[in-house]
C-alpha cells in the first residue's frame, strides 16, 4: 500500500512538472516551406492573472515562427530575447491571433515566450501555439504570411497601451481552430 | 529495492522542481520604510544564453521593488505584467553602477508578474546574482528615487 502511494506521488510530480510554467522546448530545424509545416504544437492555458510562460530555443540566423493558431480568447504574445533588454510583441496579426516571425534570429539561446489575454482581466484563455525553427528567409517568416517579420533592431520594449474593445468571455472549454 | 527506487524518483523530481525556471514566489506586503527591509532574497543564475525566469505575485496599487543587489557580471532585469503587453526593463541603476533596479509604484493589476534576469548583452557568460523582491504599500520609500 505504501509503495502504491509513493508511486502515485512520483507519477503526479512527473505529470505536473511537464506542464510547469517555464518549461523549455527545443524544436528541430526544418527546411519545409509551407506555413507551420514543422515544429511543435503546444496547447497552453493562461490562468486568471497568470500568463503562460515557456522558453524556446533558436539559433542565430534562423527564422523562428511563433503562431497562436487557435484561441478561446483574444490573446497577445510577448517574446523576450536571451538578453532580456530586447523584446518583441505581437497582437491581432491574423484576426485577433498573435503571430511572431523573427528573421534572422539575432542571438542563439533560450527565448522566453509569454502569452495572456490582451488586457487586464480575470478570464482564462486556452490556446494552441505553433513553435517552429526554419532556415533564415523561409516562407514562415515572410511578411506575406506572418505579417510580423521583425528585424532584430525592431525588438524593443512595448508600452501597456491598449485601444481595443473588450468582448464577453468565451464559455468554450477548448480552443477551436480559426484557420480558414 | 522497489521502495528505494520510488523514493529516489520523488526526491529527484522535488529537488529539480524547486530550481525550475518559472517557479512561483509570493512575498508578503510590508509597511517598513527602509530599503529592501522586507521580502524575499533570491539567489539566481543566468546560464549561458538562458535567462533566469520566475513569476512573483503582487496586487494592484502596491509598490513592487525588484533590486539586483549583487551580480558577478553586468546583468539586465525585466518584468512582464499579468497582461503581457505591460513590460518594463532596467540595465543600470546609475552611471557607474551596473546593477539593475525596478521600482514599480501603484501597480496596474493584481496577478503574477514574470521576472527575467540575464547577462546584459549577448554572450555565453554565466552570471550569478542576488535579487531582492519586495511588496510594499503604494508610495513606500522603496519605490521612491
Amino acid at each position: 500500500m505504501l509503495n502504491k502511494v509513493r508511486w502515485v506521488i512520483a507519477s503526479a510530480l512527473l505529470t505536473t512538472t511537464a506542464a510547469w510554467a517555464g518549461a523549455q522546448y527545443e524544436s528541430l530545424l526544418s527546411s519545409c516551406t509551407t506555413i507551420n509545416c514543422s515544429g511543435m504544437t503546444i496547447r497552453g492555458i493562461q490562468q486568471s492573472a497568470e500568463p503562460f510562460v515557456i522558453q524556446v530555443f533558436a539559433r542565430q540566423g534562423e527564422c523562428m515562427r511563433l503562431d497562436v493558431s487557435s484561441q478561446t480568447e483574444d490573446t497577445a504574445l510577448l517574446l523576450v530575447a536571451p538578453t532580456v533588454d530586447e523584446t518583441g510583441f505581437a497582437d491581432d496579426i491574423d484576426g485577433t491571433r498573435p503571430i511572431f516571425g523573427l528573421d534572422p534570429v539575432p542571438h542563439t539561446g533560450w527565448w522566453t515566450v509569454a502569452i495572456s489575454y490582451f488586457m487586464f482581466d480575470e478570464r482564462i484563455s486556452r490556446f494552441t501555439l505553433e513553435y517552429g525553427r526554419y532556415p533564415g528567409g523561409n516562407l514562415n517568416c515572410s511578411q506575406a504570411t506572418a505579417t510580423k517579420a521583425m528585424a532584430p533592431s525592431q525588438l524593443t520594449p512595448k508600452d501597456g497601451s491598449v485601444t481595443k474593445d473588450v468582448k464577453p468571455a468565451a464559455d468554450s472549454a477548448d480552443a477551436t481552430s480559426q484557420h480558414d | 529495492m522497489f521502495t528505494r527506487a520510488s523514493l529516489a524518483i520523488v526526491t529527484a523530481v522535488v529537488a529539480a522542481s524547486t530550481a525550475w525556471a518559472g517557479a512561483l514566489i509570493e512575498s508578503r506586503v510590508s509597511t517598513c520604510g527602509t530599503i529592501n527591509c522586507a521580502g524575499e532574497t533570491i539567489r539566481g543564475t543566468h546560464q549561458a544564453t538562458e535567462p533566469f525566469v520566475s513569476q512573483i505575485f503582487a496586487r494592484a496599487g502596491e509598490c513592487l521593488r525588484l533590486d539586483v543587489t549583487q551580480e558577478s557580471a553586468d546583468t539586465a532585469l525585466r518584468v512582464v505584467g499579468p497582461r503581457v503587453n505591460f513590460t518594463a526593463g532596467s540595465n543600470n541603476r546609475d552611471a557607474g553602477d551596473t546593477r539593475p533596479l525596478l521600482q514599480l509604484d501603484a501597480l496596474p493589476t493584481t496577478g503574477w508578474y514574470t521576472v527575467l534576469v540575464s547577462l546584459q548583452g549577448a554572450g555565453n557568460t554565466v552570471v550569478r546574482f542576488t535579487l531582492d523582491y519586495g511588496r510594499y504599500p503604494g508610495g513606500n520609500a522603496n519605490c521612491q528615487s
